[in-house]
């Protein structure tokens, strides 16, 4: 489809925005030679490209290690964070839509309205500063920052350090890695929940507008069992599409929850890489960030596909 | 009024209470506080293995008259007056769980919309098979026996095929046969079907409407019919009940109503029915609108749009006279 | 019931944002002090000692002036933004509902081609690379949030220039301008409205999240997010600082989704507007 167009002009944007930079310094001078922003653009452009396919990132001023390796050593505790962060999401976030839906106009339904409204309103970063205060500041519960207390430490198998921990059989890094993810986890988690309960409201409701569920009334079923087998299965697929779509504002999210928890993902080496104008670092992320979400709405088509047999190859 | 029962004596099941009784049923639905009557005072039988068909312009209520029998509504939304009873069961007050378990059971129905009446999400097979699970205790693999078997009833030349395929594999008339086996699943004694040929093409039509009449003569199956298609009521109704603006206009045999009708909006009606064309008439639609449930007066509901009215049908409400056994009418002067 | 809660929204979204939009217009009038000047020797003093309602910051300034002045540039940023996008949006969804064919291609395709990047991360990526200034804030802020407008506008368009009043303008010889004046744009405003209701709720919190990541307006200008930035680094010890400015945005933001649930409540109850 059309994202593999965008997949092609994505990297295109990105080397654009390498050229403008005019922080008057010798420097830059220097480093508009030594990286051929001096060249006419679409000799950038074609670098650019075939760099990328190569993985070759450039390598950062900062660091003076590889791009590429820098993001792929931070990859994992941001996909890490995110990954819990949508679960936590998505099992609050469905039972609460659901039972709004079920009991629209009810006090429940008006409860998890105003939960939601406060949820998609609240600043992330706000929201985590309120709970380290609460939850590390005055109750001690969780540490504030951070993915694993010093000395702890876990083989690296697949990077993933609550996988890793679990695969080496290391419970205390299990445990404290839990406990590192519960505060950046949660704060992620709370801005989607409001998004996530919302939709599934919506689709719960719409679902139960569809003519086939009279059909399952007229069956004799039970309206439990019109629910769970019908009403459901049925609203699931706009919930993903939803999901799917604030996959960009999950990603957006990340950035700020992981640097206001210090997480060491591929956010908070954002942040850094700005902050002492690390172009091909900044560069290098931004391209990953894109790409990872471009792969993530592929994977939702694709699910699409399993999901509802009307995608599948049809004759009707 | 009078009370008006069907040709009961005539009945070769006499002693058998009918299938569908209704009497002077009036439905009221709710819209938040105001509460608006949209069917009244509508008596009628259907007898074991009758073909009962209800004819009336869209708004008339008919499509509601099948939702009560179902109650497929809640009360809250649409309330019941009077006595409507199904086998000497009265329907009006029985608890929802015994209603769910005629639902599907010894009543089912088959809707307008075949493309929207199956869950796009599963298999044709599966939503056959729920219905049984709902109603019998048959095993997995006895389900699925019965799934072929109801679905080559309906002509399916490849039951297991079509048993595994999801409705979007499936045409219009497709779904429809198969929403027919859905109902037949657990030998129900009425089959309501709420327009189930409209959105269908006319040869896919004929089809249908040949696959209900084979199954009620095999199944001794009472089919209660609804329907604006005069043609087809025509060809295969026994009897013929004609709502207008909620209320039973004419009620009796087919060959009494269609043949020769008494009430001047089933006239009307017939008059502007496409098979008239054929004869060489001109099609004529009935000038004006159906009164809204709003703005129903005293006095006879058709008059705005009948020729032949005049003060009188305004000044009373209109009584119903018996022409002869088991054929009513509405109005206070009768073409026949 | 509905209704209620439906009212409650309204008065609850319309009050809290009047309440925001009088501290940023008149706010000034309120605290004596001034949002900058510095005053080491009554840094981080609690909320209600010595006047400063809110308290003082690391440096002594008065919290209660800088979020006001705060809430003057997050307003100004984000109303701009939102009439930018706003604009621009209406009339490329308009145009390319009304006139489909080659322009609308085209659109179509810009449009995809932007929103295949993460929202924020697109502004980050423009700020870190063109460098931060008031301009830019509102050039990053706005380069993806006119996308919405012009996928709401352009549906309804294509809904509109088919209608028969709309063909019988055309027959009669209206211009493309004419009919866009008269018929296509006024029967967008509604939907308009909503969009621009939740847009300017999330171009707050963005312009947030940026000053809050140190790349908003230049630092010395002050912001809620930057307050809140600089406020972490003190959370233990005067919690103030960072929960202070948070709550303005929080409250902020949520009068305008209130706001904009309200309004498509009232003009779509059908709700087909869920792009936020």
């Amino acid at each position: 489809m059309a994202i593999f167009g965008l997949l092609r002009l994505a990297p295109g944007d990105a080397a654009d925005l390498l050229l403008p930079d005019d922080a008057t310094d010798e420097q830059v001078a220097e480093t508009r030679e030594a990286w051929g922003l001096d060249r006419p653009i679409w000799i950038q452009y074609g670098q650019f490209l075939s760099n990328l396919a190569r993985f070759d990132l450039g390598e950062s001023y900062r660091y003076r290690a590889p791009v590429f390796e820098l993001i792929g050593e931070r990859l994992p505790a941001t996909l890490e964070l995110s990954f819990y962060a949508l679960l936590l999401a998505v099992v609050v976030a469905v039972p609460l839509g659901v039972l709004a839906a079920l009991k629209k106009g009810k006090t429940v339904d008006a409860v998890v309205s105003v939960v939601a409204v406060s949820g998609v309103s609240a600043p992330s970063f706000w929201v985590g500063i309120l709970l380290v205060l609460f939850f590390s500041g005055y109750l001690n519960l969780f540490p504030s920052s951070g993915q694993l207390p010093y000395g702890v430490t876990v083989p690296e198998i697949t990077g993933f350090v609550t996988l890793d921990a679990l695969l080496s059989g290391s419970w205390d890094a299990l445990y404290e890695g839990f406990r590192y993810l519960a505060l950046p986890a949660l704060t992620l988690a709370l801005a989607m929940i409001g998004i996530i309960s919302r939709i599934t409201r919506a689709s719960v409701i719409d679902a139960g507008q569809e003519e086939h569920v009279f059909t399952a009334v007229a069956k004799g079923m039970s309206r439990r069992a019109i629910v769970r087998r019908h009403l459901l299965p049925n609203a699931a697929i706009p919930v993903v599409t939803i999901i799917g779509l604030e996959l960009g504002a999950l990603i957006s999210g990340s950035i700020i929850v992981e640097v206001v928890f210090s997480w060491p993902g591929i956010g908070t080496l954002l942040f850094q890489a700005i902050s002492v104008r690390d172009m091909p670092l900044t560069t290098g992320i931004v391209a990953s960030y894109t790409i990872i979400f471009i792969t993530l709405n592929l994977l939702i088509d694709i699910f699409y596909v399993f999901v509802d047999p009307r995608l599948r190859g049809s004759k009707g | 009024m009078t009370p008006h029962t069907a040709n009961a004596a005539d009945s070769p099941a006499a002693a058998e209470p009918p299938v569908i009784s209704a009497r002077n049923l009036s439905l009221f639905v709710r819209d938040g506080r105001k509460r608006i009557r949209i069917v009244s005072d509508v008596s009628f039988d259907i007898a074991r293995g009758e073909f009962f068909a209800l004819v009336g312009e869209s708004g008339s209520g008919k499509t509601m008259m099948a939702r009560a029998i179902m109650r497929l509504l809640p009360k809250r939304m649409l309330e019941i007056e009077g006595e409507l009873s199904f086998s000497g069961v009265p329907l009006t007050d029985l608890p929802e769980a015994r209603m769910r378990g005629l639902r599907g059971g010894a009543i089912s129905m088959i809707f307008q919309e075949p493309m929207t009446s199956l869950d796009p999400l599963m298999q044709i097979g599966r939503q056959i098979e729920e219905t049984m699970e709902v109603h019998s205790d048959l095993r997995r693999k006895e389900r699925q026996e019965r799934v072929e078997q109801l679905l080559s009833e309906v002509r399916f030349d490849a039951p297991a095929k079509v048993a595994r395929m999801y409705p979007n594999e499936l045409s219009g008339g497709m779904r429809q046969r198969a929403m027919i086996a859905m109902a037949l699943a657990n030998n129900p004694k009425l089959l309501i079907a709420d327009e189930p040929t409209t959105a269908l093409d006319v040869t896919i039509q004929r089809e249908v409407m040949e696959i209900i009449q084979r199954l009620r003569e095999k199944h001794d199956l009472s089919v209660l019919f609804i329907s604006h298609d005069l043609s087809l009521v025509h060809q295969y109704a026994d009897r013929v009940g004609v709502l207008y603006a909620g209320m039973l206009m004419e009620c009796g045999d087919e060959r009494d109503v269609i043949g020769s009708s008494a009430h001047p909006y089933t006239a009307a009606l017939l008059n502007c029915a496409p098979r008239r064309r054929i004869d060489g008439e001109r099609r004529q639609g009935i000038p004006g609108v159906v009164p809204s449930p709003l703005n129903w007066e005293t006095g006879c509901r058709f008059r705005d749009r009948c020729k032949y009215a005049d003060a009188k049908c305004a000044a009373a409400p209109v009584p119903v006279t018996e022409l002869k056994a088991g054929w009513f009418t509405r109005c206070i002067r009768p073409l026949s | 019931m509905k209704l209620d809660l439906l009212n409650l929204k309204f008065l609850l979204g319309a009050s809290m944002l009047s309440f925001v939009l009088f501290l940023a217009l008149f706010g000034s009038w309120l605290t004596p002090f001034d949002p900058n000047r510095q005053n080491l020797l009554a840094s981080l003093l609690p909320p209600l000692t010595d006047g400063h309602i809110l308290g003082t910051d690391h440096l002594g300034r008065d919290i209660l002036a800088r979020i006001i002045s705060g809430a003057k540039v997050s307003l100004a940023i984000a109303a701009s933004v939102v009439l930018i996008s706003g604009v621009v949006g209406v009339l490329v969804g308009a145009l390319s509902g009304y006139l489909r064919g080659t322009p609308d291609l085209i659109t179509q395709k810009v449009v995809e081609s932007f929103w295949a990047f993460p929202p924020i991360l697109l502004a980050i990526a423009i700020l870190a690379f063109f460098g931060q200034s008031l301009a830019n804030v509102i050039l990053a802020l706005t380069i993806q949030r006119w996308i919405p407008y012009s996928r709401i506008t352009r549906a309804q368009a294509m809904v509109l220039r088919s209608l028969a009043y709309v063909e019988a303008s055309k027959v009669m010889g209206g211009g493309l301008g004419w009919i866009m004046r008269r018929h296509i744009l006024p029967n967008l405003m509604a939907s308009a409205v909503i969009v621009a209701t939740f847009s300017m709720a999330t171009a707050i919190l963005a312009e947030a999240s940026l000053s809050f990541l140190g790349l908003g307006v230049p630092p010395q200008i002050a912001t809620w997010g930057g307050m809140l930035a600089e406020g972490r680094s003190y959370i233990t010890r005067a919690w103030w600082l960072a929960v202070m400015p948070g709550l303005g945005i929080f409250i902020t933001v949520l009068a305008l989704n209130l706001l904009g649930d309200w309004l498509r409540d009232q003009f779509d109850p059908k709700k087909n507007l869920n792009l936020t």
